[in-house]
């Protein structure tokens, strides 16, 4: 079985994968967006088992609207739920979308970074 | 001597000679007029003789001077002429002729006098029509001096103008040629311009065709006009049947699609030395099937130019591929540092395999992390083999490009995608995977749903022994 690895750990092959200098900037870009989008969603479960257990398996269009009530930041949930779809697109074959580029890619991944942080929120 | 003076004269000149041719024949003797006794006699007849010789004289020097008034009397006369018409006309030279008509009417009128007042009046009015004439003459003259001056001005200027004046009309046969032959010559370059637009034209009508999709907007015409330097196209646009004038009633689509129908065939006339043309973005507003209409035309000028095209709308090479147009998409990738990287750009299938492939094969990169990406790719890589077959093949049917691309967008769930494809009815999943198995290969199913859920799950394995594995189920579909 592959070893499960923490958010945290996620977050940072990601940021260090944007950082490489193998393939191309779009595979690495497109890498590190799995990365991202799994960190995010193994959050997204540790939020839901602390706070509300069971919400982590209603759909994740469900999760996201009740982010904001649990995060109680208005402004993170947003960019939350941006970075999540944004992510959710790269990691799906979508007609006519182009690679997202390396500087969206962290951008997002701050986001995710900034969700890491909230320690009391998931119960750390 | 008066007039009757000089009759009695006469008379008594035609009595005393017979009076004396009387004596003559008869003799001394009495009066035989008055009886006076012995009245003639010698003396007598001397005497009378002397006076009859004197009468005479008188009388013939009277009839000399009577003739001689009636000569002068005729003379003046004669020059008693009425007032000449010109002094009543009415002229634009605004000179007072009035004094000098009365003048000359009392001058005139002195015909009906007798001679006493004739002579008399004579030289009063023959002054006063002299000096009422000399006073309108000076007047005249000085008119006459002013307009001459006026004149002189303007003579100058036509003496100078005349030589050129006669040239012309010397040279008019030949303005005449000269003239006809410009009008023959715009007439043929009209033709000509009009001779060199016609392919253009056509192929801006064909192109329209291509291009306007869904529009409504119509090209009736289009026509060079205006000369010279101020040239335009004209174009006539029918909205719904409708002439209406074309930049205010086009959305930006269309705008766009009218100003590469119209671009493209001039850019590419064929005695231009250019042989190729570069394109930025031109897919810009425009909806899919425009874009479908867009691949064709640029394919259509690429049978005799080399097309260049930068666009960052994947719907091109989209529509490029799914049309079978022959050409050749390359991926211009910015890096770090803006160190920009050119590459051929795949398929869409073969791009999520090549990446999953590359990512297999990096060393140094964890096996966590390629445990977690590849499965993705490998997903991708089947996801859009099944929307290309399915967009394909319903748009081969007809089907409009918005129904098909809302049906893409509601089944993104790869399941739910292959029943689209296999079934067309997403909800037959398990029917679908059961065809999968039939139609591809007898591992198609597991590689499918080990690519479905590995996505998310991460995978255990060799990871270039599955993308090989999926880059035939994925390559099988793309064939379907």
């Amino acid at each position: 079985m592959m070893r499960r690895l923490h958010p945290e750990e996620l977050i940072d092959e990601a940021k260090s994968l944007l950082g490489q200098s193998f393939g191309t900037s779009a595979l690495r870009a497109r890498a590190a967006a799995f990365l991202a989008r799994q960190a995010l969603e193994e959050l997204l479960a540790e939020i839901w088992r602390k706070r509300a257990p069971g919400t982590e398996n209603v759909s994740k269009r469900a999760q996201l609207i009740c982010l904001p009530e649990y995060l109680r930041d208005e402004d993170l949930a947003r960019r939350v739920v941006v970075a999540y779809w944004a992510l959710s697109q790269a990691c799906h074959h979508h007609a006519y979308e182009l690679t997202p580029s390396i500087s969206e890619l962290r951008h997002w991944l701050a986001d995710v970074t900034a969700l890491a942080h909230k320690r009391e929120v998931r119960g750390l | 001597m008066s007039l009757s003076e000089s009759e009695r004269a006469r008379r008594l000149i035609l009595l005393l000679e017979q009076a004396l041719t009387f004596h003559k024949y008869t003799g001394d003797g009495d009066c035989p007029v008055c009886g006076n006794p012995s009245a003639l006699d010698a003396g007598w007849s001397e005497d009378t003789a002397d006076s009859l010789a004197v009468l005479r004289r008188e009388t013939e020097a009277s009839t000399a001077f009577h003739r001689e008034v009636e000569k002068v009397d005729a003379r003046v006369r004669s020059l008693l002429s009425v007032p000449p018409a010109i002094l009543g006309e009415v002229s634009d030279l605004r000179i007072d002729t009035t004094a000098a008509q009365s003048a000359w009417k009392r001058w005139s009128a002195l015909g009906e006098k007798p001679l006493e007042v004739f002579a008399i009046e004579l030289e009063n009015r023959a002054l006063d029509l002299a000096s009422a004439v000399e006073k309108i003459q000076k007047e005249a003259e000085e008119r006459h001096q002013a307009l001459e001056q006026d004149w002189q001005a303007v003579a100058e200027e036509i003496r100078a103008w005349l030589p050129a004046a006669r040239r012309v009309l010397a040279n008019a046969s030949r303005l005449k040629l000269l003239s006809t032959a410009e009008k023959r010559l715009n007439e043929e370059t009209q033709a000509i311009r009009n001779d060199r637009f016609a392919p253009i034209k056509d192929r801006t009508f064909r192109f329209w065709g291509l291009l306007r999709a869904n529009s409504s907007v119509d090209i009736s015409d289009l026509a060079l006009t205006g000369t010279r330097t101020r040239r335009k196209v004209e174009i006539d646009v029918a909205v719904d049947g409708t002439k209406a004038a074309a930049l205010g009633v086009m959305s930006q689509g269309e705008l766009h699609a009218l100003a590469l129908s119209l671009f493209l065939p001039r850019a590419t006339i064929s005695d231009s030395p250019f042989g190729f043309l570069f394109i930025d973005d031109p897919v810009q507003a425009m909806d899919l099937a425009r874009v479908d209409g867009l691949a064709q035309v640029l394919a259509d000028v690429a049978q005799t130019h080399q097309v260049v095209v930068f666009t960052h709308d994947d719907r091109l090479p989209g529509a490029v591929r799914r049309l079978r147009i022959n050409a050749r998409v390359l991926a211009v990738e910015r890096d770090r540092n803006s160190v920009v990287t050119v590459q051929p750009r795949l398929d869409p299938v073969r791009q999520h395999l090549a990446d999953a492939i590359a990512l297999a094969k990096t060393d140094n990169l964890s096996r966590d992390v390629a445990a977690r990406v590849i499965p993705g790719l490998c997903r991708q890589a089947i996801e859009a083999a099944c929307i290309e077959v399915v967009r394909r093949r319903r748009l081969a049917a007809g089907e409009a490009h918005e129904d098909v691309e809302r049906l893409l967008v509601d089944n993104n769930n790869l399941n739910h995608l292959l029943a689209l494809l296999l079934m067309d009815d997403p909800k037959r999943v398990q029917e679908a995977k059961a065809k999968l198995k039939k139609l591809v290969h007898p591992r198609a199913r597991e590689i499918f749903d080990r690519c479905n859920r590995g996505a998310h799950d991460g995978w255990d394995g060799d990871f270039l022994d599955i993308v090989n594995d999926v880059e035939m189920v994925a390559l099988r579909i793309q064939e379907m």
